[in-house]
């Protein structure tokens, strides 16, 4: 076998909202054992994208392929590989925690005890043990994030979505993720990790996709990209290729537009 | 800044206020009018608007067929206007219950303006005047037929002009409106007392006790307004004797003080009125000024405590997790059923929207259930009586409807996902889980009720056979409106009206009428012998197989689920599961 039959691949992939174009004709394919930085300013068609492939959004044209299967062919089958962290928090708020993990490993048919040993473990890794009974609607942002990476990990998937996965959480655990993210692609995980955090990107993916306006401006390593843009580090890569204004007289403007009284 | 423009500030805040307290009204957790509200509203008032007007039709015919000096309507027909400032009391006050929750400012108002420049008197100023504008709005709609009705038949028998038929309008409309806001502000007086004095767990169960309790008594009454007559003859009888000896009853019951003040305000210089009327115009002083208190008070304790909020556990309890273990071994073997059947039951018990849903419908049941056990009369120990055996039919149906519609709407809808990326190909499961779950956790629960209700009136054997009997029917009922269901509760959008009551109530009143009369016409042949009692139970198993079978083989291999409310179709089906 191929390593070619493995991939998650995207074929002319794009995605319209009545006559916006969300995201734009993009192909693009990921092996095992390879994770992806997924970049992009806002309205780039970074979560659209993580949301096709997560098969909650169809493409209004193209396909997906996973291992050569067309994912919305087989989305029961697809999902099952698939862990996925949403951008938003949205959880049922009048659920415990543990209610809620036990909720998502059973939907996945984890078995009882499996399931109870893994969410004890995530728990207390995460810091969260005293709060595993407490409603998920008095959780902040952080413990929340948290509790959705558990989730999308409870069921050893293949494929981790990650949509700004970091976003509230403390600084210990960004570690914890980071170092999760480079040792899941060492156990040959697919990982696509989309965020607006270049520094945490560059340290986690060794591939970056650069989207903007819906369609992909750039998809090499990052070394590859940097000798080509002649650019240091990441945050140089993208202000060269996406950031068309200038940030200071950005910033100047805000500011007058702040002070501006009757 | 000049204080112009302060005071220019200091408006636009207030009516920005406004707006948004009178929103919040219509978007709670019981009512939640997000979209079309305003046409919603208005369709709200116009149903509500009927009742009234019919039955003040009812009650004032009379004078337009006897306009003569013998009836002499300032002093005779102040009878027809407490019965119909009772009904208008009793209506508010039912509305007041949907939206009590909303009536004194909460946590998120404090957490949202504390920060703004805002000065307390606009927003408690603002609060005050949505209420009165949701009162108003509501005591006018109601009383948009009735007006017409009680100015012209009055006027009628009057021989009033057009200047009188105008004032005798506006009359009514201002007794009505004062009533209303009487009654609304004393409800949120009481739900403001035990707010103040009770924790918040004990007070959100209280508070949903006395709403059930309220609703089922004045469901009770209504149709008690519609459906019996003697009972109107004989509180006409009754109320024309009081005023000849005033108890202490009738200067202490609300309504006879609006009587008054309807009947001094139509011109009656009886001292009888004018001392109902000055206590009308009293309480309804004293009710706004204790309204103000309490929106004081509690504001001083909000302030206090307003970034704190009391975290809600869910462990499971020893006697819980014996129970779930045992259901975990017979009936939830499969974990996807069990992960959907504990979502389902979580959701029930836990979200206010859906719980309050099922209630309401709960209530109607119960009210008329009241209705029917009081028919049964002196036979009602009696297993032969008919409306005796009725009873579980009627809560059953509406328990289950409310079930029904209550799955409709989304829990979260945008945390859906779960489901989605978890669907399995053995789609029935889920539907198997909600099956199991409103059998295990809705219909045992009321039947072991009911059972004991009729222990109480029957020997053990008979109240058990009844009991498992319609405990069938209510299982086939439940197959009927879940049959062919392809959203998985909790989880798919919500469009408003989908469920066309419009094109659909007289399916649903047939349904009604042959679920609670068939099965009882059957029940003496069904329970004469056991053998015939095995025979039901075999053709009932036999049933409720084939529906699943078909489910589980035929329907649900070939159909996926819907996550997303389909648009209107062109042709409408006539099919129950919609």
């Amino acid at each position: 076998m191929l390593i070619e039959d493995f991939m998650l691949e995207l074929r002319g992939v794009s995605k319209k909202y009545g006559f916006l174009k969300a995201v734009d004709n993009i192909s693009f394919s990921v092996r095992p054992g390879e994770a992806v930085g997924y970049l992009g300013p806002n309205g780039a068609g970074k979560s659209t994208t993580i949301k096709m492939l997560a098969g909650l959004l169809k493409p209004t044209e193209g396909e997906i392929f996973y291992q050569g299967r067309n994912i919305w062919e087989n989305p029961v089958w697809f999902k099952r590989k698939i862990g996925y962290v949403p951008e938003e928090p949205t959880l049922y708020p009048y659920l415990s925690a543990y209610e809620y993990l036990m909720l998502v490993g059973r939907l996945h048919g984890l078995s009882e005890s499996v399931l109870k040993q893994k969410i004890t473990g995530f728990m207390e890794i995460f810091g969260l043990a005293s709060d595993m009974f407490a409603e998920l609607s008095s959780f902040s942002k952080g413990m929340l994030q948290k509790i959705l990476i558990s989730a999308a990990l409870l069921h050893d998937p293949e494929i981790l979505l990650l949509d700004e996965p970091i976003s509230g959480l403390d600084i210990s655990t960004v570690f914890i993720i980071r170092e999760l993210v480079r040792q899941l692609e060492a156990e040959g995980k697919i990982i696509i990790y989309s965020s607006h955090l270049l520094e945490v990107v560059e340290k986690v993916a060794r591939r970056v996709i650069i989207l903007h306006k819906g369609r992909i401006w750039a998809d090499d390593s990052i070394i590859n990209l940097r000798k080509l843009m002649n650019a240091p580090s990441l945050e140089e890569i993208f202000k060269q290729m996406v950031i068309q204004e200038v940030p200071e007289r950005v910033a100047s403007e805000l500011v007058s537009l702040i002070k501006k009284r009757d | 800044m000049t204080n112009r423009w302060n005071a220019k500030l200091t408006l636009f805040q207030l009516i920005i206020l406004v707006r948004h307290f009178f929103r919040r009204l219509f978007l709670n957790e019981t009512i939640f009018f997000e979209e079309q509200m305003l046409a919603k509203v208005i369709s709200v008032i116009a149903i509500l608007s009927i009742f009234p007007g019919y039955v003040a039709d009812a009650l004032l015919f009379k004078y337009l067929l006897e306009p003569d000096t013998v009836m002499v309507p300032a002093e005779t027909a102040w009878v027809e206007m407490f019965i119909f400032i009772c009904l208008i009391m009793l209506i508010i006050g039912l509305i007041t219950l949907f939206v009590w929750e909303t009536i004194f400012l909460d946590r998120r108002d404090y957490l949202n303006f504390m920060p703004l420049p805002i000065k307390g008197i606009s927003l408690f100023g603002a609060k005050f005047l949505s209420l009165i504008m949701f009162v108003g709005l509501f005591a006018l709609g109601l009383n948009s037929i009735s007006s017409f009705v009680f100015a012209i038949y009055l006027g009628q028998s009057r021989k009033y002009g057009l200047i009188s038929e105008v004032s005798l309008f506006l009359i009514h409309l201002l007794v009505m409106m004062a009533a209303a806001i009487f009654i609304f502000f004393a409800l949120a007086c009481i739900f403001g007392f035990l707010n103040f004095l009770l924790r918040k767990k004990i007070f959100c169960r209280l508070s949903d006790l006395l709403r059930f309790g309220y609703m089922i008594a004045t469901f009770y009454l209504l149709y008690l307004f519609i459906l019996d007559n003697k009972f109107i003859k004989n509180l006409y009888e009754n109320i024309s004797s009081l005023k000849a000896n005033p108890t202490r009853f009738i200067m202490s019951f609300p309504p006879f003080w609006f009587t008054g003040l309807y009947q001094v305000l139509l011109g009656s210089n009886e001292a009888f009125f004018r001392r109902l009327a000055f206590r009308a115009l009293l309480a309804l002083a004293a009710t706004i000024g204790i309204f103000f208190l309490l929106t004081l008070i509690t504001y001083n304790r909000y302030s206090k405590n307003v970034f704190t909020e009391e975290t809600r556990y869910h462990q499971s309890s020893f006697l819980k997790n014996i129970f779930e273990i045992m259901l975990r071994a017979s009936l939830l073997r499969n974990p996807t059923e069990r992960a959907s059947c504990w979502f389902y039951v979580w959701t029930l018990t836990r979200s206010r929207l859906h719980r309050t849903r099922i209630v309401s419908y709960f209530v109607v049941g119960a009210g008329m259930a009241i209705i029917f056990f009081i028919s049964v009369g002196s036979y009602f120990w009696k297993y032969q009586s008919g409306n005796m055996l009725s009873l579980p039919l009627i809560l059953s149906f509406f328990l289950l409807l409310g079930v029904k519609d209550s799955i409709n709407l989304p829990s979260n809808y945008e945390a859906n996902w779960v489901f989605r990326l978890t669907e399995n190909e053995s789609r029935w499961i889920y539907f198997k889980a909600l099956r199991k779950s409103v059998f295990i956790y809705i219909l045992l629960p009321l039947y072991a009720l009911i059972f004991g209700f009729y222990c109480l009136f029957w020997p053990i054997l008979a109240a058990t056979l009844h009991c498992l009997y319609q405990l069938a029917w209510a299982v086939l009922l439940m197959e009927i409106l879940f049959f062919q269901r392809r959203k998985i509760p909790f989880v798919c959008s919500y469009l408003p009206g989908k469920s066309k009551l419009y094109v659909f109530w007289l399916v649903y009143v047939l349904l009604f009428l042959a679920y609670i009369y068939i099965p009882r016409w059957l029940e003496t042949y069904f329970l004469a012998s056991a053998s015939r009692f095995i025979l039901f139970y075999a053709i009932f198993f036999l049933i409720v197989g084939t529906v699943w079978i078909y489910h589980k083989f035929h329907f649900y291999p070939k159909k996926s689920l819907f996550y997303e409310e389909n648009p209107e179709p062109v042709m409408i089906e006539l099919s129950p599961s919609i």
